[in-house]
Order: structure tokens, then sequence, then C-alpha cells
């Protein structure tokens, strides 16, 4: 199903005691040789470097073909030396065509992460270091938000806005807001009472200086994690939108909609839906092992494979 | 090269997958009993008072079980159903029907013309919201004349008001039904079918009516069955769990295998590019006419439905089709359309948008891809815009667009199609952007005349000056199909769509 | 009897149990106010432009027929104490109860999600298990395999696959025929039920696999296995007893999780394979804007999702009295 959710042993549930997180650290200079190091990391890497490069081929305009161009004549062609990846029964070359799906994919995708990842830091954010009624009414309409499953949220919203590539992005990014509120919250819960905090407060820090100087570098670790792991949600989130017909609308190339338009060719053309899935297995498998290898990187106490 | 755990062993386990697929595939679909013809379609029945249905699939489904004062046969001609003749008098305010004898409904009344009375008037009751009662608005009443003859009284000439008749949405009911209440949750009619069940989305069934006027119903059984997409539809009829698949993406019927046969016929609807003619470039008639000769409408055709259907004119089925040759341009002439800009006095083009819905229509995003590149050919931009169905329609309703693809219900009678955008006191005169007194004096005299040759005049007149002042621009009519499996003989898709035949067919 | 140790439990239960309320509370309003953003109703989702034709007083006949006069707030609270009594109100298309519609297509659904979680447990359970006590060995392998095809490919494509290599290789296709419950033919059910829950259980499979895998990993390098392997303890009893129960509190947790993805799931897999369950009433109803039924099944999910995960810790707390209380 690959809709799937945070992984428990990083995001602390709001009622569990905060002991089982671990402080992820991004800075030092060793990170990105770790990252690398980690198994997971290097084939996350490699997999979003195909992703990012087959959707900057298709922004350059290098693409083999005009996406859109229809060359009835060779509809439904396998795939050849010609057309890479067949052909859909318009003519148009598949290859091209999933290409721009890409872009459409990932720009939905970053825009979705970075709404929800935004305003669920900065409330979780709030919720760790306020406490008190701030954070108890924060993760109240969290807990509301993830009550309501992320599909049904998106497609209930995408179907009162309208489809198109912000109210997608909107619908999608909402559902994730509750993760990023509780995985923020945690570390900042955690190090809000560790002693060097404490210090600085005795010794007269601002409130300002504490929150930017000391606890915020802990907190973009576990943000990158999320990231990584929102953005393959995201994309997945919105092709299987698009599957269900709320996706951004025709001429827009959309794999999840290219998914469910294959569905009637694919017994005939098994290229028609291996094309898009392949676009979309790629980038969400890539993303999360970016995910994981983040999350390994910055944990210098991590052993896992 | 990076190891990745797990991808060979990924491999094996979707091979063992498939083994096993294949051992339960040999535990293969149950078959039917012989004695039932199962219908496919995509859409399910959503209603069962016809006098409210607007799904097509509720309509087919419920001609099985109801029939109307007239219906159409293979040419689209008027032709009697429960009214044997009827005659106009009184300058055409008059139209008196002599009804069928010896009708039974399935609940062992008569029909006589007091159902027909308690039929049309249920329909003109406010309380039903009977979207076709527009058809008969200008029937000020309905007075029997007998047991066997029924009396409508015109306020105004209106011979469409025939073919409003035809429309299952004032079908015949039964006034015990009628009395009762009971319409919407069990039909009772005079058809070759009788109502047994209904399952919301996913089947609709019906036995034979041993009492129909018709003659023996050689089909006992007849099922309905919703299927999401077609592509299964296909997978069935191949299994045999289906026998008549209904059916509208050629690129699946042309991959069934020999035996089944597939029919196909127009479908009763057309597609056109609708224009608010009021404000803006296109209230220049030149500027529309520019937009006719830059389309290219047979590529629009090709480019959407795969070439399958047909370019149309403002009219295009029945007895008084118009030919689709535009009066301007019969094929794309990007010089001729660019010297009508220069006449409308923006030789360097223009813009506006237009909008589509693929919630309504799959095909309107083609369309406008296409249209969009041979206008641009002439130098005139069109903007697309795509919206939800109900937003599509709230807009639509109110007028709120330059260009608008739409598909709209084709009738036989030109006069059912535009009287209700282009008449005096049309109900849709908002959306159809446009009015003239000319276009309303043509419109009221084609409904006015009773004789066919009178009709046709009026009715080539009124194509000729849709075309001719491009007042929307019309592309064309799609096929709908029908595949039906080689042992059912003697089934035939008409022009209306209808399922009716099925009641005299074999099944072997 | 109500020794402190109970009484803190008790406690716990009560708070959670007023704040679940609480949030079933917010997502109805919240469900209630999205609703009202879509735009037409019930009129215009089901006459198209022929919405056009009414007249004034047909139109406002359909207007009363479906409800759509009173003021919002009036519908929501009448709506929410109807709710309470049972009446869930009357489906605007299908002009039945929503109370019928909803007996009709939970029993499916439930099935599916079902066998879908024991399946993705088995799974999930079992590789995990393996994985974790033979790194690198054939078993982890495959279970990573499974993994990798559950974490990245979506449920659609995964169905979308299936059900058409099925139906145009094999001609097998127990969808083309009418739902049959487990009790009117078990076999032609057990059909049609396996092959979508299969697809759903291989993506819940994967994430419940990764958190088994890695919780089991980190029990068995703490101290205390190692002194119950020096002690010559059966392996088998080491690994069930100490391992898998020390490691059950994040996997009983990320199950709970993954229902409220296999609620989204089902919405997907009952298109694809031609469920009347609640997943495809509801999308329908989306776009029929058919508010009774969409509020009714939107909340019967969320306060499924909430009970389980409500369940999922009061589990949770009597297995690890360290994870109680706040």
């Amino acid at each position: 199903m690959a809709i799937t959710g945070p992984d428990p042993l990083t995001a602390a549930r709001p009622d569990q005691p905060v002991a089982k997180t671990r402080r992820l650290r991004l800075s030092g200079g060793g990170f990105w040789a770790a990252l690398w190091a980690s198994r997971s990391g290097k084939f996350g890497i490699v997999l979003v470097g195909i992703t990012l490069l087959g959707a900057l081929v298709s922004i350059l305009g290098l693409a083999p073909y005009d996406p859109q161009h229809q060359d009835l004549a060779a509809n439904l062609a396998a795939p050849s030396s010609d057309h890479w990846l067949g052909t859909d029964n318009f003519g148009r070359d598949l290859f091209s065509l999933v290409l721009e799906g890409i872009v459409v994919s990932l720009e939905i995708a970053v825009l979705a992460t970075l709404i929800a990842g935004v305003f669920g830091s900065l409330g979780g954010i709030a919720a760790g270091y306020l406490g008190g009624t701030t954070s108890t009414l924060i993760m109240r309409a969290s807990d509301i938000l993830f009550a309501i499953p992320a599909i049904l949220l998106a497609l209930a919203i995408v179907t009162a806005l309208g489809p198109g590539i912000l109210d997608s992005a909107l619908a999608i990014g909402i559902g994730w807001i509750p993760i990023f509120v509780r995985v923020v919250r945690a570390p900042v819960l955690s190090l809000r009472n560790a002693d060097f905090v404490r210090a600085g407060q005795v010794l007269g820090f601002s409130r300002r200086r504490v929150l930017f100087r000391h606890i915020l570098p802990s907190v973009y670790g576990v943000i990158a994690v999320q990231t990584s792991l929102a953005l393959a949600w995201a994309i997945l989130a919105e092709a299987s939108l698009s599957f269900l017909g709320l996706g951004p609308p025709p001429p827009t190339a959309s794999l999840g909609q290219m998914v469910s338009d294959s569905s009637s060719l694919a017994g005939i053309a098994w290229w028609t839906l291996a094309a898009p899935s392949l676009a979309i297995i790629i980038a969400v498998v890539g993303f999360n092992y970016l995910g994981d290898g983040l999350r390994d990187a910055a944990d210098p106490r991590s052993r896992r494979s | 090269m990076v190891r990745v755990p797990g991808f060979r062993t990924a491999a094996v386990a979707v091979v063992g997958a498939c083994a096993i697929a294949a051992f339960a595939a040999g535990a293969s679909a149950h078959n039917a009993a012989s004695s039932t013809v199962v219908f496919a379609n995509t859409s399910s029945v959503q209603k069962l008072d016809p006098d409210v249905v607007t799904n097509f699939v509720d309509f087919q489904a419920l001609h099985l079980i109801y029939d109307t004062l007239v219906t159409y046969n293979d040419k689209l001609q008027l032709t009697p159903d429960l009214a044997t003749s009827w005659s106009f008098s009184n300058g055409g305010k008059t139209i008196t029907f002599q009804l069928r004898k010896n009708v039974n409904f399935t609940d062992g009344t008569t029909f006589t013309s007091a159902n027909v009375v308690a039929s049309l008037e249920r329909v003109k009751d406010p309380k039903t919201a009977d979207a076709a009662s527009s058809f008969i608005a200008s029937v000020t009443k309905i007075v029997p004349d007998g047991t066997y003859a029924v009396k409508l009284l015109l306020s105004h000439p209106d011979a469409s008001v025939l073919n409003g008749l035809t429309s299952l949405n004032l079908a015949m009911l039964s006034t015990k039904s009628i009395a009762a209440g009971t319409l919407s949750k069990t039909p009772v009619g005079t058809g070759p079918y009788q109502f047994v069940s209904w399952v919301p989305n996913n089947s609709f069934t019906v036995n034979a009516n041993p009492g129909w006027w018709g003659g023996k119903v050689t089909v006992p059984q007849v099922e309905i069955k919703t299927i999401p997409n077609e592509q299964s539809i296909a997978s069935a009829l191949q299994a045999g769990t289906v026998q008549i698949g209904l059916m509208t993406q050629p690129q699946i019927t042309e991959h069934l295998p020999g035996s089944i046969d597939v029919q196909k016929v127009l479908d009763l609807s057309y597609r056109a590019l609708m224009l608010q003619d009021r404000t803006g470039p296109l209230a220049n008639l030149y500027n529309r006419l520019a937009m006719a000769c830059a389309l290219n409408r047979q590529s629009v055709l090709t480019s959407s439905v795969l070439g399958q259907g047909k370019v149309i004119g403002p009219v295009p089925l029945g007895p008084y089709t118009s030919s689709p040759i535009s009066a301007v341009c019969p094929t794309q002439n990007i010089p001729m359309a660019k010297s009508y800009l220069q006449k409308a006095g923006n030789p360097g083009g223009f813009t506006f948008t237009a909008m589509t819905s693929t919630d309504l229509d799959a095909t309107s995003s083609a369309q406008a891809i296409a249209v969009q590149s041979q206008l641009k050919q002439a130098g005139i931009t069109m903007n697309i815009s795509n919206l939800a169905s109900n937003a599509y329609i709230q807009d639509w309703l109110k007028g709120k667009f330059q260009g608008a693809f739409a598909e709209n219900d084709a009738d036989p009678n030109p006069y059912t199609m535009y009287g209700r955008y282009f008449a005096p006191g049309a109900n849709l005169g908002v959306p159809s952007g446009y009015s003239s007194a000319a276009l309303q004096r043509i419109l009221t005299k084609s409904d006015s005349v009773t004789t066919p040759a009178a009709a046709a005049a009026q009715f080539k007149a009124l194509s000729t000056y849709l075309t001719a002042n491009a007042v929307w621009l019309w592309l064309f009519d799609g096929y709908v199909y029908a595949a039906v499996t080689s042992n059912v003989h003697g089934f035939s898709l008409p022009p209306t769509r209808e399922l009716n035949s099925i009641a005299k067919a074999t099944v072997s | 009897m109500f020794d402190s140790r109970n009484r803190a439990l008790a406690l716990t239960i009560v708070r959670r149990t007023v704040s679940t309320l609480i949030t079933l509370l917010g997502v109805a309003i919240i469900v209630f106010v999205i609703l009202r953003l879509l735009p037409g109703d019930a009129i215009t989702a089901s006459l198209g432009v022929n919405a056009g034709l009414l007249s004034p007083a047909q139109h406002a006949a359909l207007v009363h027929f479906y409800g759509l006069g009173k003021p919002p707030v009036q519908q929501f609270f009448s709506w929410l104490g109807a709710s309470f009594s049972g009446n869930l109100g009357v489906s605007l298309s299908a002009q039945q109860p929503v109370s019928t519609l909803i007996d009709q297509a939970a029993p499916v659904t439930l099935e599916l999600s079902i066998v879908s979680l024991v399946l993705g447990l088995l799974i999930g359970v079992g590789f995990g298990m393996i994985g974790a006590l033979k790194p690198g060995k054939v078993g982890d392998e495959v279970g990573q395999g499974i993994a990798v095809v559950g974490l990245g490919v979506p449920v659609f494509v995964l169905g979308t696959a299936l059900v058409t290599f099925l139906s145009s290789h094999f001609h097998y296709f127990p969808s083309s025929e009418p739902y049959a419950s487990l009790f009117s033919d078990p076999w032609l059910n057990i059909q049609q039920i396996f092959f979508p829950s299969l697809v759903l259980s291989i993506g819940i499979g994967a994430a419940i696999m990764r958190t088994t895998r890695a919780a089991v990993l980190e029990v068995s390098s703490q101290n205390f296995v190692r002194t119950a392997r020096g002690k010559g303890i059966k392996a088998r009893v080491v690994t069930w007893r100490h391992l898998f129960r020390n490691a059950l509190v994040p996997i009983v947790t990320m199950s709970g999780i993954q229902l409220g993805y296999l609620l989204g799931g089902t919405v997907i897999v009952e298109q694809i394979f031609i469920l009347p369950g609640l997943g495809r009433l509801l999308v329908t109803a989306i776009n029929e804007r058919d508010f009774p039924v969409v509020q009714s099944i939107t909340m019967l999910f969320a306060t499924a999702f909430v009970l389980v995960n409500l369940g999922v810790d009061v589990i949770c707390a009597l297995i690890d009295p360290r994870s109680r209380g706040r």
C-alpha cells in the first residue's frame, strides 16, 4: 500500500513518554559521508537523483518528444528504439509523458510538504516549548486532523476546492500536518527540560536565544527526515487522488491519471501501466530510503543497515 | 553498484503469486442461468420513479417496464406506442390521441384515458420536480374523450409536444401507484418486463410480463449489472458472466474477440463549443466566423474519440439532420479565418477562455486541446479552464463563461433541442449566450407547422441560421456500443439506445 | 482492589475516553464544514445542466424535499441529535435510510479490513522476526523484498496490475459476479475478498515488518537478553517471551496507525475490485453531494480509527507499565 505513516520509533505519541526519541543532529562534517555510507542513504540518493534528473530533462525541454504530440499512426506501440517506453492510445510518447508527470508530481509534493512542514513544525515547536493550554489546543487540533483518514480528507478537500495544483497540494499537505507536529514536539519537549537549557535560562538568556541557539538545531534533524518521508507520501497521495479522478486535470500529465487510463488498456499494452508505475515507484522508494538514510546519518548511534 | 537487499527475492515472490493465481483460476467463474440475459454498464440505476430519472441507464432500465404514448422507430420517426394514432385540430392547438385497447398494468388495472390524465398531471405538478415537464409546458389541459381517447389542449401550436411524449419522464403510470405513492419504490408499468429487485450500485433485475400487449416475451429474465470500468466489462463478456456490454470506449471494443458482435449507434448527445455571444470579442460575428473557419472538426473527432463518431451540424440525427458542412467553411481554412479577423477589426487575433469538465465528459479536455492548437494557427488564443462537475454546472447555468465545451442532449426534433435555448422565454436563455428576433421567429414557426415538408423547410432554415451566425461551434457526435456475445440472437441497439428488443430475442 | 496502580490505569482510560469524544466532535464539525464548501448541491449533482430547466416552483419543491433550506447550524445539530438515536438520515440520491446503506456496505469493508490486517500481521511480524533473528540470510532478503514492494508500489498500481493480469490472461474475474457474502457463497466470497486483501496486506505488512525488525533488533541488543541467553534459556523461549514481548509496544502501535491507512486504502481497492463496501459508497456519495451518507461514513471511519487507537493505548498500557500515564 505504501500509504505508510511515521515510524513510531521516531514519532512519539502524545501520551507516551518521550524517552524513546533520539536527538538527531544534522551538522558536522561527517554528515554527508555518513549519508552516503548508509546503505539506505546511498540507494535513496541514487533513486531521488534519477527522479530529479528526469524532472530536469522535462523542464528544460530535452525530452525526446513533445509529451502532448499525438502520432495516431503509432498509437499503442510497444517499447522500441523510437519510443523507449512505448506510446499510449493517442500516440503520445510515454517516456516524455512520464517525465512531465514527474514534474507535476514533484510540484505538488513539494508544495504539500512545504505546507505540512511549515505549519506542522511551527505547531510542534509551539506545543513543545510553550506547553500548557497552547500545547493542549495544538495537540487536540492535531488529533482531530489525524483521526480522519488522510485519503478521505484529501478527497473531500479536493472535491470542495476543485482540481488544480495548489488545491491538491493543500488537500494532501493538511493530512501530514499532525505528523510533523508530533515529530517536532518530541525533541523540543525533551530538550526544554534538559540541563543545558535550564542553565541558559538561569544565566538569563532570552527565550528566543534559547529557542534558536539550543533547541532548534536538534529539531532540524527530525524535520529533514520527516520531509523526505512526507515527500514520498505526497507523491503517492497525489497519484492516488488522480487515480480516483481528482488530480490536476488534463492536459497536465499526471502519473496517477495515466495508471487509471491504462486499466482499460493494460491487457493489450502492458507498457501503458508499467511506464507511469515505474516512475511513481522510483520516486516513492527513493524518498523513503533517503529518509531512512538521513535518520541513520543524523544519529551517530544508529546501527541499522 | 549498490546491492539492494531483497530484489531478486521480490521477483521470486511475484512469480510465486502468479502461480497461485493460475491455480485459483482453475476454479472458473460461474455462468448465469441461460434464461437470464445480463447487461453490463459502468453507471448504475439511481432512481425508480420514471418521472424524475436523469441518468441514462435509468432510462434504459425503466423503459423495459414502462411505455409512453408515442415512441421512435429505427429511423427516429414518431411511431405509435400506447397511442395508436393522433391528429391536430383547432389550428394546431388541440391534439387528440386514440389509445390502445387491452393494455394492462402489472397490478391488474387497465390502461385508459384516466391514466393519461393522471400521468401527465403528475408530470406538471411542481412537487414532482420533473425537469422534462418543460416538454409539455404549452399543455394547458388534459381532457379525456371517452375511455380510449384523450385531448391535449395547448396554449399555442406546439408540434414538439409529440416528441416530448416519447420521453420516459412522461411515461404512462398506474393510477393505483400514483395514489399509493409507491412509484419510487415499486415500478408498475405496461411494458414487456416487470420489476423484481434493485440493489443500488449493483444490479437491477426484471422478469417477463406474461400479460404484455406486445405478445410473448422470449427472454424470461433480464439483469442490468454495474461494473465500474469497461475493461472489466470486456473481461466479463469473455468469461461469459455478462451477455451484453453497454460501452463507450472504442479502444476496448476494438480489442474484443471476433465472437463478440459489436453494434454501434450515434449517441443521443452532441458535443459543441457553446459561446457567450453577448459581450466581449465573441459578440463580434466576424470573430466567431473566424473561429468556425479555423476549426478542423474531423481532427477534433480523431483526437478525442479516435475518430469513432461523426462531425455534425446543429441537428445531429433524425429526419431533419443538418448537413454538417458549415455554410461558411466546409473544412479548415486558415486564410479565410484570418480575413474574417481583419473584417472584425482585430487582425492579430483575440483571446478568450473556454471551460471544460472532465468529470462530466472525459473527452472534453482532448477536444479543447485540439481546438486550442487549431485556433492558434489563425492567431486566436483560447485558454482552457477545467472545472469539477458541480463548479462547471454552476457557472454554466449562470452563463459565467466565454466558451464552454458542452455535451448536450440531441433529439430528432430540433425544436426540442433549441427551443429551450433560443425561443422566447427560454428556460436556458442565459447559458445560451445568444438571442435574436429572427432566430425566435424561425423557432416559433418551426414548432407550429404540422406537415413534414413545412417542418423540414423550417428546420433547414434553423440549421442554416445557427451555422451562418456561428452562434456556437458544433463539433461531433460520438458512437456508443453494445457488445453482444454470440449466444444472444435478435438483439439490436436502436438509435434511441433502448434495450427493448431483448424482449423478442433468443438465447442459445 | 482499587490500589494505586489500577486507579492510575482507570484514570488514564477515563481521560482518554473523554478526549476521544472531543476529538470525534471536532471531526464531525470539520467534515460538516468541508461538505458545505462543496460547490453545488444534491439538485445540481443529480440533474446536471438540466437543473436549469426547473421552474422556480419545482426548484423550491426539491429544496424542501432535500432539506437544503434550513440554516447550516440547525442542520448540524439536528443531524447530530438524530445520529445518537440511531437515525442517520436518508440518502439524498438513493432515497433509502443511510443506516440501511451502511448496514449493507459495512460487512464487506469489515471483512476486507480484517482479512487484510490479519494477512498484514502475518507477513509483517513473520518476516520481521525472521529478519531480526537471522539478519542477512534468505528469510531476511525475502522480507526486505516484500517491504520494498509494499512501501514503493502504490495500492492502485498493484491492484490494477493484478486485476489486469488475472482477467486478461486467465479470464479469471470473480468480481464480475455480484458480491457474495460469506454466508451465502463462501467459496466465491473468499475469491472475491482474497485478492484485494492481498494487495492491501502487502503495504500494511511492509510497515509492520520494518517496525518489528527494528524493534526486535533493538531489544536483542539489550543486556537482559544476553543474560537470558547466557543462562542457557532455550532459544524459542528467548525469542517469544523476551524479545517479542518487549518489542510488542511499537508493533501494536504501528498496527493501530496502519488501520487508519487501511481505511483509506479500502476506498481505492473497492473501486478496482468492485466491492460494494463503505469506500465505494463514500466516493459515490461525495460525487453526488449526498451529505448524510458522507457525514455518516466519515464519522464511522474516524470513530473506528480513534477507538482502535484507544484500544491500542490500553493494550500497550497493560503490556508495558512504563508507558502508562502522560
